[in-house]
């Protein structure tokens, strides 16, 4: 099955989880740093905030994140698979 | 993109050194059977995929090697802990020791550097769909093999586990094989390529 994504809230997502990422890289270096732990709490608490959004316009990240009654991990598009 | 996960697939908890049986065993994460082989195999083959279904059996497949080859180096690097010279002499140990210590290094168990080399990804579902078959069969029988020399159970159990993963995602891999062929000509599943020609 093919789904039509949301770009602008895959986008947000795909920027949410930039930032996550690379302050948990800052932080494996800094595991003392609280300005930083901080941060990186503030972003997981935006991310979870963004995430049904990001489910019912894009489709699960994970297939742990599945909730219909049908296995919509395989519904199309994979990522690398764009309009043209 | 993927996430990494804290904990092993399936636990390694090994007592006893045995550099011997870690030069055997470290072929199932860099030789021609190995779980770097399997994930950069199928990750590497999802792109030409053109059946969405089959494209999730190859990114769980090979996420999940992703994950034995975790459990892999975990069991060499706990046979290889605590060495001493006479055990690394012993156990036929040293020519790898002199290149890595007692660092995890992808390799076969003769020695050989990883290389995609051993791997396939052609274009084609029937032709990348009965290499991946195959691969499991190897890695399977690779196990069979291991568990030859393994009578410690630290480490039967995990190569065990592996094994029975290898079977698991033989079966996997038929399902997707029906799912591309049911989607192709039945009289001659051969008469196109569904990744590349137009029909």
């Amino acid at each position: 099955m093919t789904r039509r994504i949301n770009k602008d809230v895959l986008k947000r997502m795909q920027q949410l989880d930039f930032a996550i990422w690379e302050t948990a890289l800052y932080l494996d270096g800094h595991p003392e740093n609280t300005q930083a732990l901080n941060y990186y709490k503030k972003l997981i608490a935006m991310r979870e905030d963004a995430k049904k959004d990001y489910e019912a316009n894009v489709g699960p990240a994970t297939h742990r994140d599945v909730k219909c009654d049908r296995w919509t991990w395989v519904d199309e598009p994979w990522p690398w698979q764009n309009e043209v | 993109m993927w996430i990494y996960e804290k904990k092993l697939q399936f636990p390694v908890n090994i007592k006893t050194p045995n550099p011997a049986l870690a030069k055997l065993i470290i072929t199932q994460l860099g030789g021609p059977d190995g779980e770097m082989g399997a994930s950069t195999r199928y990750l590497s083959q999802r792109y030409s995929m053109p059946y969405s279904e089959v494209v999730g059996i190859l990114t769980d497949v090979g996420t999940e090697e992703l994950a034995h080859q975790e459990m892999v180096s975990a069991i060499v690097h706990q046979l290889t802990r605590n060495l001493t010279t006479d055990q690394i002499l012993d156990g036929g140990f040293a020519p790898y020791f002199v290149d890595h210590t007692t660092g995890i290094y992808p390799s076969s168990a003769t020695g050989e550097p990883f290389t995609a080399a051993t791997l396939q990804s052609t274009g084609d579902p029937i032709a990348d769909l009965s290499e991946d078959l195959a691969a499991e069969q190897k890695a399977r029988l690779t196990y069979d093999n291991i568990l030859r020399f393994c009578d410690d159970r630290d480490v039967a159990d995990p190569i065990r586990f592996l094994r029975e993963r290898e079977i698991v995602h033989f079966q996997r891999f038929g399902d997707g094989m029906r799912i591309v062929q049911d989607a192709l000509d039945y009289k001659n599943f051969y008469a196109y390529n569904p990744a590349f020609d137009k029909k």
